[in-house]
């Protein structure tokens, strides 16, 4: 048993892996802050991502994003929603996707708002996203639904519809 | 006359035989007197003449001798040590070449593998001490010494044991580098040396845990040295090497998986590839195994 252990030990100190995922999302979420225009009123105070549920490893690494990052002349802030009664304003909405039920309810909430509403299930940037986060060839990569931000008063920037698979 | 000059050759030659056949007496004494320095120069003195340079029992002693020149100096890490090992070894070896009826080859090898054995653990006293080169030219010097009186299977074992403390120590080196072109070189030869040990034993456990865990720290390393600024297209590449460097982990991990499927540390292995490589069905069946580990 020994020998098994005797090289570089695994990663973690739980059975629950390093959640790489958690960390690439956070880079996608970071460059969509960038490559996304958010109407004049929405760049005044911080920029707000709010993410519905729990403390979760995503949530972990935007904290730390959020130190060493800014937006332009706005600072970023992290708000959890631990229920859809509590979203209120914000920039950006990740919605994991135990919660992907409740995308109706979420919608309704953020309806007369220009926040950028991220989901993480098949099919949803067909429904209420703006952006879907997909899983291709083993990748993390992310649909973008250019109607539904325009719905929105967001404007996707012609790099970032390069970038992604597009929805109609 | 020309008889007497025979019987006198005959006489002198005779007696320079004794003589050296009391050389090589003499170097003993001085060596179970503890005296080897003055042993060296009596039988340096037997190893040349013509009468006992072909004597296997003139080389069994100076291989005595030698050996306990190593002994005496081998604590102060010597030039005198480490070149009377090897005279040591020579002598022994001239011993087994000469000795035609093989009376003296049980020692003889006996000596050679004590001598051998000091080269083995020299190179576990660098691994110690995380000089890996060292080490393996310690390593080197123990299977050439020893490889004429052993069989390969034995060569093999040893090989194993050593090539997995030696990936072990580069293991180690490549966590504690902070010059990421050194860390990368630790990290190849740690991943090399296991290698070695599954060309020679395909089945090892540790070996293919180890790889399946280097390759997947490797992946895991690179993603959260990620900036969260970094360009999504550098992100997309980063992405397609850390896939490969998971799948490359992957086979690795099964293998030891099958090998013992009730360790809990190549379940928790499988179930981190997995995960990264986004495999969310098999994710799941390991995490179920897991579950049931515990129970």
């Amino acid at each position: 048993m020994f020998l098994l252990f005797s090289g570089t030990s695994f990663k973690q100190t739980s059975t629950d892996p390093p959640d790489t995922n958690a960390k690439i999302k956070s880079i996608f979420i970071y460059n969509f802050s960038k490559y996304i225009e958010w109407p004049e009123q929405y760049k005044k105070g911080n920029f707000i991502i709010g993410i519905l549920g729990e403390e979760s490893s995503l949530k972990k690494e935007l904290d730390i994003m959020v130190k060493a990052r800014q937006r332009e002349n706005q600072s970023f802030e992290i708000n959890l929603f631990r229920s859809v009664e509590q979203i209120n304003n914000c920039h950006i909405l990740f919605v994991p996707e135990k919660f992907s039920n409740k995308i109706s309810e979420i919608k309704s909430k953020i309806r007369n708002q220009s926040t950028l509403l991220i989901t993480e299930k098949n099919g949803m940037a067909k429904k209420e996203a703006i952006i879907n986060f997909v899983i291709v060839n083993n990748k993390q990569h992310f649909e973008l639904n250019v109607s539904n931000a325009k719905e929105h008063n967001l404007k996707v920037s012609s790099y970032l519809a390069s970038l992604a698979i597009i929805v109609e | 006359m020309k008889k007497t000059l025979t019987i006198l050759y005959l006489l002198v030659s005779s007696l320079s035989v004794f003589s050296q056949i009391e050389r090589v007496e003499k170097a003993y004494q001085y060596l179970k007197e503890q005296q080897p320095e003055k042993a060296k120069t009596e039988i340096e003195e037997a190893t040349r003449h013509s009468s006992s340079k072909e004597n296997p029992q003139t080389w069994y002693v100076r291989g005595f001798i030698y050996k306990a020149i190593y002994n005496k100096y081998k604590d102060e890490n010597s030039m005198l040590a480490s070149e009377s090992r090897i005279e040591a070894i020579r002598s022994f070896e001239i011993s087994i070449k000469l000795d035609k009826d093989s009376l003296l080859y049980v020692e003889n090898k006996a000596n050679i593998d004590y001598l051998a054995t000091s080269y083995y653990n020299d190179a576990i006293k660098a691994l110690n001490n995380k000089s890996p080169q060292s080490a393996m030219e310690f390593f080197d010097l123990f299977t050439s010494t020893i490889r004429p009186y052993v069989n390969q299977e034995e060569i093999d074992q040893k090989r194993i044991s050593f090539y997995l403390a030696l990936a072990t120590v580069y293991s180690s080196l490549y966590k504690s580098e902070p010059d990421s072109i050194q860390r990368n070189a630790y990290l190849n030869n740690a991943l090399s040396n296991y290698d070695k040990v599954l060309q020679t034993d395909p089945d090892n456990i540790s070996a293919n845990y180890n790889m399946g865990i280097h390759y997947y720290n490797q992946a895991v390393d690179i993603i959260f040295a990620l900036g969260y600024a970094t360009d999504l297209i550098t992100v997309n590449q980063i992405q397609d090497e850390c896939v490969q460097l998971f799948k490359k982990a992957l086979p690795y991990m099964l293998k030891a998986h099958k090998l013992d499927p009730d360790n809990e540390s190549t379940l928790i292995g499988l179930l981190g590839i997995y995960f990264s490589l986004n495999e969310k069905e098999k994710y799941l069946e390991i995490k179920e195994k897991l579950r049931n580990l515990d129970k």
